[in-house]
């Protein structure tokens, strides 16, 4: 059995790691004039800890990140965007997960690459009350298979290599 | 159940060439009317075609658009990244944080 304070620091250093390679990649210039794409490396560590101390711990984080990089890295409507595209994502990943083994991170990655965008077009839809942003769904769906293998393999590694002290 | 590595090969390949083909064939569109959308209601429309002299529209104080012949893009807006200025003439324009959409129909 885990130690109870052991998992706690875990989680706090999860948390902190995801909150500033989110707050970082904030700052990073758009690279495509479409609102939305950007690497998502946050989600890197969502995984990681999804699969070395599960879902709990590994929703735990990703709310907590979401959260307080809203808070510290954006607009008020950020945090409505990043919930329903962050949440999408996760359930994606969860059920994925399930469904492969280890190795194969990098396609549970590719998956909630393209829900949390799904998501988060969902989210833009209702908030402006349009179905037009939904035209940016191709440009979303190649950015997302793109970067959830980037993620997906920064994950893997990740994972490999933190499995060792675990 | 366990998926093997094809599957999702497969399923993300035809994805990525559904996206391709719907980003090339859908960008070179003739277009009429320009639509400006804030909060989700229709506040303005422009028919683009008929503009001779190029003028701005002013939304709240927060977005500038200006509209050319056959042409109407964000020259301006109140926030850190201007996505919506730097997309220039890609429609639809989306504004997210000031909740703008502009399109363009036939």
């Amino acid at each position: 059995m885990m130690n109870k304070n052991l998992k706690l620091i875990r989680l706090s250093l999860f948390t902190a790691c995801a909150l500033i390679v989110f707050i970082i990649e904030a700052q990073i210039p758009p690279v495509v004039p479409i609102p939305g794409i950007k690497p998502g490396l946050a989600n890197a560590v969502t995984l990681s800890v999804l699969y070395l101390m599960g879902g709990r711990a590994a929703f735990t984080v990703l709310i907590l990140r979401i959260v307080l990089g809203s808070f510290f890295a954006g607009t008020p409507l950020t945090l409505v965007y990043s919930l329903s595209g962050g949440i999408s994502a996760f359930i994606a990943m969860v059920i994925n997960k399930k469904l492969t083994v280890e190795s194969q991170i990098p396609a549970v990655s590719i998956c909630g690459a393209i829900f949390h965008n799904l998501g988060q077009l969902a989210a833009a839809a209702i908030i402006m009350k349009t179905c037009a942003v939904f035209s940016y769904l191709p440009w979303l769906m190649l950015s997302a298979v793109a970067t959830g293998i980037f993620t997906g393999f920064a994950a893997l590694y990740s994972v490999r290599i933190l499995k060792r002290r675990f | 159940m366990k998926l093997s590595n094809k599957a999702y090969i497969i399923v993300f390949s035809l994805l990525v060439a559904v996206s391709a083909v719907s980003v090339f064939t859908g960008s070179y569109k003739p277009h009429k009317t320009a639509k400006i959308y804030k909060d989700g209601k229709l506040i303005r429309t422009v028919d683009l075609t008929t503009v001779t002299n190029s003028f701005t529209i002013d939304i709240d104080g927060k977005n500038t658009v200006c509209v050319e012949k056959g042409r109407i893009y964000m020259k301006d807006a109140k926030c850190p990244d201007k996505l919506c200025v730097k997309s220039g003439s890609n429609y639809p324009i989306v504004c997210l944080p000031h909740k703008v959409v502009i399109t363009v129909d036939e």
